[in-house]
């Protein structure tokens, strides 16, 4: 096992793998930046260094820094946990150089996979289904528009580079296509540094489900099942369950299957999600990978009984999966929702400060993962993410009831303190939620009513 | 600055490009933020143009002190490879703080002469130290004119962000 893992994060997630340290016996290194000086985690790991200021870039971002903080408590591996630097290619390849083992994919397929473009064809040629659309990047507006009208509208913009829902557009005809692809790729110029996009067939009705997949660096790769992630607000999830409801045991199968031979085929190790769109007929296409533990992890682990950041932690120390396929099954249901500090009543807009009363949910079958404690000054330099409330049932109907339960009793107030939980309670209520026929317009349909009146 | 971050954003009843006016006046803070970090004093005076990039900094005249870089001479002078600290907390003076995390040395290299020591008078931008992160040399500069009173790290000794390396006393001004 390996003996000292540095945690090269922050919030819950620095919390989440400094918990699985604990319990495998692994010495755990936390990195702070000043403006998390008062962070849960630099009191819970065994050490605690800092390692910049507030800006990420100075700080989380900062490769020579994070390296020099793991060369200084001379730590044996890197944990890069979800966001900032977890699917830098660079970083990954750094720790490399540095005798550091990197808890994620080798830097190569990390740079493989993260250009959109060249996933798709990677996943093309392993058999993957994808949407209709450019299989490259498109070279010029003339070109993408060839292939619009080719596939036929609606179609959707994407950034190579892109991610987390932006350097996105969707064009709806054929006059509105060049405005739609100027506008995706100078954001993807902005935002990512690379204009290059491509083109795909615009699903409406589309829903968000996703593969957790494990590998180890033995070349055996299983799968965890699926997440349904269509709670989305502008691409951003709010609520993640597992499994996906309505969608048959023979597709789930199925996907897991691709994302299993696509891991495999691109020497994939460690933990990983496929992420794939549903269509309104339950055919499924290939979206991305995303290289790393994901924020919605815990649904799986909880369905699962799997404890996937251990898995990480032993795949990285070259352990063999003990796991096989024939051994995962999916028992009862579980929910998550994200409870972020922003206010649902001003367009999501980030409301932190000082939290002064913090009351968690508790009892039978409920977990809370978060970094927060009463007193806590949340930064609003970063992640919004306070809290992730989960529930279990035996039934889909029993988890929600669960959830909203656990919601009732979640507690977070403060001066300019806002949480997004009661409008997570609005969609645990809503029709088109319970009936679990829901896809990615459901918070826009939810949004809307409400300011209709 | 304070202007800046205690002036509320406006944005109660949002249309969408409403909200992604608000999402990029929140990165232009954030820029500003960061950018304001960057800098070694707090300026009196900050004007941002978002579409034509324009970025306004202004210090007053006392607040720019003339940044003289003196290089110290290197000289034959064995420097032990970590020695402990020197020096306990000192009586007077305000410390000067690690930029950045990693190895902090006295001297310009191994042998060499340190920079300083206690009793030196330094002035405002003379490098005194230096920080080495993953074979990144980063020179520590004086932020401002007087005498050395402590030397709180060692040579060679492991420094994270923001911890004291030297007190320097400004002394009468």
């Amino acid at each position: 096992m390996l003996e000292s893992v540095l945690i090269a994060n922050r919030g819950e997630i620095a919390m989440r793998v400094a918990r699985a340290c604990r319990e495998l016996g692994i010495r755990s290194v936390a990195v702070y930046s000043t403006a998390d000086r008062d962070s849960a985690v630099t009191t819970y790991a065994d050490e605690a260094i800092h390692i910049g200021p507030g800006p990420a870039k100075r700080s989380y971002l900062n490769i020579p820094a994070v390296i020099e903080a793991a060369r200084q408590r001379q730590v044996s591996a890197v944990h890069p946990g979800y966001g900032f630097l977890s699917e830098d290619p660079d970083f990954a390849e750094v720790c490399e150089n540095n005798d550091l083992i990197f808890i994620g994919p080798p830097s190569h397929v990390i740079a493989r996979l993260g250009d959109k473009c060249a996933a798709r064809r990677t996943m093309s040629d392993v058999g993957l289904p994808l949407l209709p659309g450019s299989t490259g990047p498109v070279a010029s507006p003339a070109d993408a528009r060839e292939v619009a009208d080719r596939i036929g509208y609606p179609v959707m913009i994407k950034a190579a580079a892109g991610g987390g829902g932006r350097g996105i557009r969707v064009a709806h005809d054929a006059p509105s296509f060049l405005a739609a692809y100027t506008a995706a790729a100078t954001e993807a110029q902005v935002l990512f540094g690379d204009p290059r996009c491509y083109v795909e067939r615009y699903v409406a009705a589309a829903r968000h489900v996703e593969v957790q997949i494990l590998c180890d660096g033995h070349g055996s790769g299983v799968h965890l099942g699926v997440r349904e992630c269509s709670v989305q607000r502008r691409h951003q999830k709010l609520l993640e369950e597992s499994p996906a409801p309505g969608l048959p045991a023979s597709t789930i199968a199925a996907m897991g299957e691709c994302a299993v031979a696509g891991a495999l085929a691109t020497g994939y190790v460690g933990a990983g999600t496929f992420e794939f769109l549903v269509d309104e007929h339950g055919d499924f296409y290939f979206m991305e990978v995303n290289c790393r533990i994901q924020v919605e992890h815990p649904v799986t682990e909880l369905v699962t009984g799997i404890d996937l950041v251990q898995q990480q932690l032993r795949i990285a120390a070259g352990e063999r999966l003990t796991i096989r396929q024939s051994d995962v099954s999916n028992r009862g249901w579980a929910l998550e929702c994200r409870i972020n500090t922003e206010d649902p009543d001003r367009a999501f807009v980030p409301a932190s400060g000082r939290i002064e009363s913090f009351v968690l949910p508790s009892g039978p079958f409920v977990r809370v993962d978060t970094h927060g404690y009463p007193g806590y000054r949340m930064p609003a330099i970063y992640d919004s993410l306070l809290a992730k409330v989960l529930c279990w049932g035996d039934t889909r109907e029993q988890a929600i009831a669960r959830m909203e339960r656990a919601l009732t009793e979640f507690r977070a107030t403060g001066p300019g303190v806002r949480t997004t939980a009661g409008f997570l309670r609005r969609v645990l209520a809503d029709d088109e939620f319970r009936s679990g026929t829901y896809d990615t317009g459901l918070v826009a349909r939810l949004t809307d009513n409400q300011e209709k009146g | 600055m304070s202007e800046l971050t205690s002036e509320p954003l406006s944005i109660a009843g949002l249309t969408d490009d409403a909200a992604d006016t608000a999402a990029l006046l929140a990165q232009v803070r954030q820029q500003v933020v960061e950018l304001l970090a960057w800098l070694d004093r707090p300026p009196s005076n900050l004007r941002v143009e978002a579409a034509g990039v324009t970025v306004d900094i202004a210090w007053t005249a006392e607040q720019a002190a003339p940044a003289v870089s003196v290089a110290s001479a290197a000289v034959l002078a064995p420097v032990a490879p970590v020695a402990p600290a020197p020096e306990a907390t000192p009586d007077t003076g305000e410390y000067l703080r690690a930029s950045a995390v990693g190895v902090f040395y006295h001297a310009r290299e191994p042998g060499a002469e340190p920079f300083v020591s206690v009793g030196s008078q330094v002035v405002a931008g003379q490098q005194i130290g230096v920080i080495e992160a993953m074979k990144l040399m980063i020179p520590v500069e004086a932020d401002r004119a007087g005498t050395v009173t402590a030397v709180v790290k060692g040579n060679g000794e492991s420094v994270e962000f923001d911890e004291p390396l030297f007190a320097i006393d400004p002394g009468e001004g």
